[in-house]
């Protein structure tokens, strides 16, 4: 029959089986008075109940969307502060993955990252599918900030800069073909503001629509010495197209082969991250370096080849775009299928898509377009048999042509509407890799502390032999000396036995010598 | 002039009201929670006063004068009460409060507060050095409730 024991914390009273040693409902301590000290379990008890009190406290983050997903955040959150506990052991990959799962759950992004080498449109395209020229275009390279662009209600700029840890490893990273850099950032001056900026709190901003350009190009602007110190921009649009999904994100990426390497890690990070990657090319020139960019994609992407797109752009730049664009999709799709590419043709077929972006921003912006901004549209026009001299009533079709609404009707119907479900395939999925790490380091916790057990069971086994024997020792001598006292007295009492005899005598014999 | 405090939590707002010595918590449409959002401050500052103002049938927005105790995050505090504006007559740094607080609990030696800290709105403060340390919220610090938190203010 088991056996309970009450506990002795009068708030609690539970019942627990007294093979425990802490309550289950409280962590106080059951059998206190095993220990004639306080001070010898108080400051476990004290642990293991503030433990128990704080897992129902542990700080939630509620997942609105799923409630299953709600569920997996809750657990892991318990389990991440279980881990952070001093006493357990550290793996810190399983704490990077908690913390990674437990945003992924919390801030459902579709995230889709531009990827790409320098001056191949990335931030034209992105602003094409905006629907305003946020980012900069300029000629020279601008973008070298992270940038991440979002739906929201309210127009904001937020700004993060790199903590000085960040700075040192940044710095520390730059390579041998940063010579560029450094002249650029002794030019700036750059050196003089950075304490200023490394380790500053973030900053952000709720300012109207038609500032979110120029607040950009304030943090984001090669040509501004701050720049170098900003981690990341994000910026919040509230003028998007209604068809917008809210939760997609566009990450306008530093570029792969920054000669700055800790940034180039940042834009791998985010590839890994991503739900999807366009991978800008110039349709014109795709060259070693940029089958190289698109190959490092494939590599951090090897777990899903389905999320990379190949953007080829500056298409209205090739001599015949139409046609050549046909011969240039072949090569590419016999290319870039494959080994470490995509993994047949109709992937390669459906994901490598052409665009003009810089052309679609015209069509879109015509009426405030300047002179020759308007020559280039009748540039193209005339490439494409349009007739000139209507060319506001050809917008439409021009527009058609730079392939941007297809390349948006991609992100809002088939990836934005897949996303939930794949969004919920993959937090499965983590859930899962977290749940089969912690199940491992319990096992391993449990072995550990088993031969712990062990050991201190065969200790106190040896001890308590010890002092049985120590006993037996104790006893053997209690006797030997209560033997020891029984002779002493015996002794005692004949000595004075004899005593009185040898007095007696020695009396007797005087009174004899007095009588004579 | 009517008072009231606000804690500036990661989702909501808690309102209090003192009465005599006491910190009573404020329903506001019959919420004791208000939930907010960093990215629209301005119209959530702005709905916040007009309930306070409409529940507590109040002249003018100026009569309403708020206390706010600061989140740990500056982005959300500084958004918070720049969209509150001049209603704001104090703000009181998390930090420094939870110097008090572990000044004034740490003397009951057995909560262990020197060395464990407290946890408060899903971070932990420890006091090391004479300065407020925040780290990640701990299973072994005191957890410290909202009602606790506002004794403090003073």
């Amino acid at each position: 029959m088991n056996q309970t024991m009450k506990c002795p914390n009068p708030k609690c009273g539970k019942e627990n089986t007294s093979t425990r040693y802490f309550c289950k409902e409280c962590g106080a301590l059951l059998n206190r008075s095993a220990f004639p000290e306080a001070g010898l379990y108080e400051d476990a008890e004290l642990k293991v109940m503030r433990i128990i009190e704080n897992l129902k406290l542990t700080p939630h983050s509620k997942v609105l969307w799923d409630d299953t997903v709600d569920l997996y955040t809750k657990k892991v959150e318990k389990y991440r502060a279980i881990m952070n506990l001093p006493e357990m052991k550290s793996d810190g990959d399983v704490g990077e993955k908690m913390t990674d799962f437990l945003e992924l759950c919390t801030k459902p992004e579709f995230q889709i990252a531009f990827v790409g080498t320098i001056k191949t449109g990335k931030s034209t395209l992105i602003n094409a599918l905006l629907g305003h020229n946020y980012a900069s275009m300029a000629v020279t390279p601008e973008t070298a900030a992270l940038t991440k662009f979002r739906s929201n209600p309210r127009d904001y700029v937020r700004v993060t800069f790199y903590s000085s840890s960040e700075w040192k490893e940044l710095w520390a990273s730059r390579t041998s073909g940063a010579d560029a850099f450094m002249n650029e950032y002794n030019e700036l001056n750059a050196d003089a503001v950075k304490d200023k900026w490394v380790g500053h709190e973030a900053i952000y901003k709720e300012i109207a629509n038609n500032e979110i350009k120029n607040e950009l190009a304030k943090w984001s602007s090669s040509k501004h010495a701050e720049h170098y110190f900003v981690k990341e921009i994000e910026v919040g649009i509230s003028s998007l197209p209604e068809d917008f999904p809210k939760q997609v994100v566009f990450v306008d990426t530093p570029g792969l082969s920054d000669p700055v390497a800790y940034r180039s890690e940042i834009t791998k990070q985010y590839i890994r991250k991503a739900n999807a990657v366009f991978v800008c090319v110039d349709a014109q020139k795709v060259q070693k370096e940029e089958i190289e960019t698109i190959s490092s994609v494939f590599s951090f992407s090897s777990h899903n080849k389905n999320k990379v797109y190949i953007i080829a752009t500056h298409w209205d730049k090739l001599n015949n775009p139409e046609g050549d664009w046909i011969d240039q999709k072949e090569w590419l799709k016999k290319r870039l299928t494959g080994k470490g590419f995509f993994d047949n043709d109709e992937m390669a077929e459906k994901n490598i898509m052409h665009s003009a972006a810089y052309i679609y921003n015209l069509c879109r912006d015509y009426d405030d377009i300047n002179g020759q901004e308007k020559t280039t549209l009748m540039q193209f026009a005339l490439g494409m048999g349009m007739d000139i001299d209507k060319l506001k009533s050809f917008i439409p079709d021009m527009q058609e042509k730079t392939n941007i609404k297809s390349i948006l009707r991609v992100v809002t119907t088939e990836l934005a509407r897949n996303y939930k479900v794949l969004l919920c395939q993959d937090i499965e999925r983590k859930y899962l890799d977290i749940m089969h790490i912690l199940k491992r380091i319990a096992q391993e916790e449990q072995e550990d502390i088993s031969g712990i057990i062990e050991v201190t069971s065969a200790d106190i086994e040896k001890m308590k032999a010890k002092i049985e024997e120590q006993k037996k020792n104790y006893e053997e001598i209690k006797n030997c000396k209560e033997q020891l006292e029984k002779i002493l007295k015996t002794v005692e009492a004949k000595t004075k036995e004899r005593l009185d005899e040898i007095l007696s005598i020695l009396k007797t014999s005087s009174e004899s010598k007095k009588q004579k | 002039m009517q008072t009231f405090y606000v804690i500036i939590k990661k989702d909501y707002l808690l309102i209090y009201e003192k009465k005599g010595d006491v910190y009573e918590r404020v329903y506001l449409k019959g919420k004791l929670e208000y939930a907010y959002s960093v990215n629209s401050a301005k119209d959530c500052a702005a709905r916040c006063l007009n309930t306070i103002f409409d529940e507590y049938n109040l002249d003018t927005m100026g009569e309403i004068d708020l206390i706010v105790i600061d989140n740990e995050d500056e982005i959300i505090t500084n958004a918070m009460s720049d969209a509150f504006g001049e209603n704001v007559k104090k703000r009181i740094k998390i930090e420094k409060l939870m110097s008090e607080v572990s000044a004034s609990i740490g003397r009951d030696k057995k909560l262990r507060i020197s060395e464990y800290g407290i946890n408060y709105d899903g971070k932990k403060y420890l006091v090391r050095d004479g300065k407020v340390e925040k780290e990640e919220f701990s299973l072994l610090s005191y957890t410290l409730t909202d009602d606790m938190l506002m004794k403090f203010v003073g």
